[in-house]
């Protein structure tokens, strides 16, 4: 199936929040998402498996340049740490621990205003002015669930021309299976219907032969 | 132009004036309006359309194909007719058929698309389309006059122009959809195209080109049956048929979830009646046509007929003023010191909000040398203002909170049954926002954010715990839950029109009030409220034709004969 943008940012919006993401993290969640969708990185797993682990709930400290669990053992979530890497003027590096999802941290390190790399395990992202270029044979690690660290730092001297990539405009072809669970996830801010609401909550029904 | 240059301009309305619901549901048309900008654009820039194609049987079955040159770019508005039951036909969003369905489409498309639209477009939302696709439409006929008018036309006659009037469209959309809604194009695709960024531009042209479908199908349909009998209608007969439009609770959150692009609507309408009423001396020319405005809304609003009850009466109110105002308009007034100014500050002091509201209209129409430029500002990159600043400290927040949000600050939500009555959420049945009762439905928790009064109490009261040093980036990464009110504060930090202060939660909140500002800033006129929740209007009625746009640059159509 292909879908627009806009499908992917509501139908994530949607998802994120009746997984039970509050409003404004399910914004970024949504935002986020059709970032990565406009440069066809994949996104719908890893929301899935993002959403079913429910890690936002997952309370982070930050002191010393170092994002870090409250508690020990959990992982953070790439939506909570990534809202406050695009929040924050903290200098950079700013290292994450026990990052879960690390490619969904790439579009807020891509928000910031200075060239940036992100790296965790193997895998390195350069960003800026938009674009973006990842070494072309790490797809496969783009999709891991979780990196020990992950950390973002300032990148100087390298040239976004080259392998960059923007966005793309059109339709984005998905995962239909993906897609299908990310639907379950929204179901859950809709409202079923009952008598008093097909009655009154769109307004009387008048004769419309008229 | 003789007209003295404007000195400094009056200073804009308070935002607390202005985004009170009761006044952005008095608001009307104005030049600034979408679809009288569309028109504007066509003129200057030469615009062609053309019927290429309408193969439609008597049945109004078939297929019609409208070409546009716009600026070296083609667009097509693809028409498909249907056989539609009475039994279906209803303007609600439950509907599954309707008369007609429309595409526009980007470029012109061959038979291979026309075969894929063909199969998705009569099916609407449960259609796929693609990016091809830039707005997905439907409309259905209003049956008594579309029957009445066919029927004249096959016989020879001419329709009767009172029924014309009261009625003032042959067939209404019942939606417009835009912006990637199952799978047409996403908005950023024609953020580039000049001819087609301006807010709602898509649309609005789609519409124009229904209205076009719809006349030339009745006199087609007349054809089928009169044959060479039949008549044609007459040119000042045919302006009098807009588009109708039918349109409920979906349109509303809208206005609340784009609070940076609403600024920028307020923002422009406001500018244009600030520079105005800063205008020391009235040339000739702007008298006239105030005049002639002025005159023609008698017309105008002795057509606008509602069987709601209370807009009945604000219309009989708005009719009384505006004689009123007229009155007051003397040769002495409008010869004198600032005259747009004392027709405002009349209005103000002695008029209904319905003619305050009526007033800016009247006033900002003889300037668009001063005010058309301001169309132009009308549109926003929202991702911009998406980003929250966390160097923002808390106490500073507090304080931006405590000037900006003075009317949220100040509901009393212990009364409950009065402020928390109602609550916004998305039904399950259609996809479609609704409004319920929160003490008598089931499904609060299930709650759409339009909860802003309520969420800026509990942020103001969580930022007074905290240190007032503490960056907003620190707060919200400890505080997620208050992430989507901080990011609207610092969005009216930049927008002071950004909000409506009101509450949207309380029991005598007013959905339509909603619904008509926004539909105000589209260009509709005649709006008939058919509950508290959705309205039926009028688009373009008394617009020029494609054929009559380029001879043509009064645009006092819109106040009728």
């Amino acid at each position: 199936m292909i879908v627009s943008l806009n499908e992917v940012e509501t139908t994530i919006l949607k998802a994120a929040r009746g997984a039970g993401m509050a409003w404004g993290l399910a914004e970024e969640a949504a935002q986020a998402a059709r970032w990565l969708a406009a440069r066809r990185l994949p996104f719908e797993s890893l929301f899935v498996s993002l959403l079913e682990a429910q890690s936002w709930r997952v309370e982070i400290k930050f002191a010393d340049g170092k994002l870090r669990p409250g508690a020990s053992g959990d992982c953070l979530c790439p939506i909570r740490a990534g809202a406050f890497l695009s929040d924050t003027e903290a200098a950079l590096p700013i290292r994450i621990e026990k990052l879960s999802f690390p490619l969904l941290l790439a579009p807020f390190a891509a928000r910031r205003s200075e060239s940036i790399e992100l790296q965790w395990d193997e895998t390195t992202l350069q960003f800026a002015n938009d674009r973006f270029r990842a070494p072309s044979d790490s797809l496969p690690s783009l999709t891991v669930s979780g990196a020990a660290v992950a950390e973002v730092r300032t990148a100087d001297g390298w040239d976004i021309a080259a392998n960059s990539k923007g966005p793309n405009e059109g339709g984005v072809p998905i995962d239909g299976a993906a897609w299908a669970k990310l639907q379950t996830f929204e179901s859950r801010v809709y409202v079923p219907a009952s008598l008093v609401s097909r009655l009154s909550g769109a307004g009387a029904a008048l004769d419309d032969n008229d | 132009m003789t007209q003295a240059p404007a000195s400094a301009e009056a200073p804009l309305r308070p935002a607390d004036t202005v985004m009170r619901l009761d006044r952005l549901g008095s608001f009307h048309q104005t030049r600034l309006s979408f679809l009288r900008s569309l028109l504007r654009r066509m003129r200057a820039k030469q615009w062609s359309i053309m019927r290429q194609r309408f193969d439609i049987d008597a049945a109004g079955v078939g297929t019609a194909i409208y070409s546009v040159n716009a600026e070296g770019r083609r667009y097509s508005l693809v028409a498909f007719g249907h056989r539609l039951a009475p039994e279906k036909r209803t303007d609600r969003v439950i509907a599954e058929e309707w008369d007609a369905t429309f595409v526009l489409y980007d470029g012109a498309p061959d038979e291979a698309s026309l075969e894929r639209l063909r199969a998705n477009v009569p099916l609407q939302e449960a259609g796929r389309c693609l990016a091809s696709e830039l707005i997905l439409a439907r409309a259905n006929r209003s049956v008594r006059l579309f029957d009445q008018v066919v029927a004249a036309l096959a016989a020879g006659h001419q329709p009767d122009a009172a029924a014309i009037d009261a009625t003032g469209y042959l067939m209404r959309t019942t939606a417009v959809y835009g912006n990637g809604k199952f799978g047409i194009a996403d908005r950023d695709l024609i953020r580039d195209r000049p001819e087609l960024n301006a807010p709602f531009r898509a649309e609005m042209l789609t519409v124009y080109l229904i209205r076009c479908f719809t006349l030339d199908l009745v006199e087609h349909l007349a054809a089928l049956i009169g044959g060479a009998r039949a008549a044609r209608l007459e040119a000042t007969l045919r302006r009098r048929f807009g588009v109708g439009n039918a349109t409920g609770l979906g349109m509303a959150p809208f206005l609340v979830k784009h609070p940076a692009l609403i600024d920028r609507w307020i923002s422009a309408r406001e500018t244009a009646l600030a520079r105005v009423r800063s205008i020391r001396n009235a040339d000739k020319r702007s008298i006239a046509v105030f005049r002639e405005a002025l005159a023609r809304s008698h017309h105008l609003l002795a057509n606008w007929n509602t069987d709601d009850l209370q807009q009945q009466r604000r219309v009989a109110q708005l009719r009384e003023d505006l004689v009123t105002f007229e009155r007051f308009a003397s040769e002495a007034v409008l010869s004198g010191d600032r005259p747009f100014e004392a027709l405002y500050r009349f209005a103000e002091s002695s008029l209904s909000l319905e003619c305050q509201e009526y007033a800016v209209t009247l006033i900002i129409e003889p300037h668009g040398q001063l005010v058309d430029g301001l169309a132009d500002e009308m549109g926003i990159e929202e991702r911009i203002s998406f980003r929250i600043d966390g160097s923002w400290k808390c106490g500073a927040v507090k304080r931006l909170v405590e000037e900006r949000y003075d009317y949220a600050l100040s509901v009393d939500f212990a009364d409950t049954e009065q402020q928390l009555a109602r609550f916004w959420y998305v039904s399950e049945e259609k996809l479609e926002p609704r409004l319920g009762e929160r003490f008598k439905e089931e499904g609060a928790e299930r709650e759409q954010p339009l909860t802003i009064a309520r969420d800026i109490q509990s942020f103001i009261h969580a930022l007074g715990e905290t240190s007032a040093d503490t960056y907003l980036a620190t707060f919200l990464l400890a505080r997620p839950e208050h992430r989507h009110i901080a990011r609207r504060v610092l969005i009216a930090a930049r927008h002071r029109y950004s909000e409506i202060h009101d509450n949207l939660l309380s029991a005598v909140m007013r959905p339509i009030d909603i619904l008509r500002c926004k539909l105000a800033f589209f260009g509709a006129t005649r709006f008939d409220p058919r509950s508290d929740k959705w309205l039926r209007i009028t688009l373009f009625q008394g617009a020029p034709f494609p054929d009559e746009l380029h001879a043509e640059d009064s645009e006092l159509w819109v106040y009728g004969e």
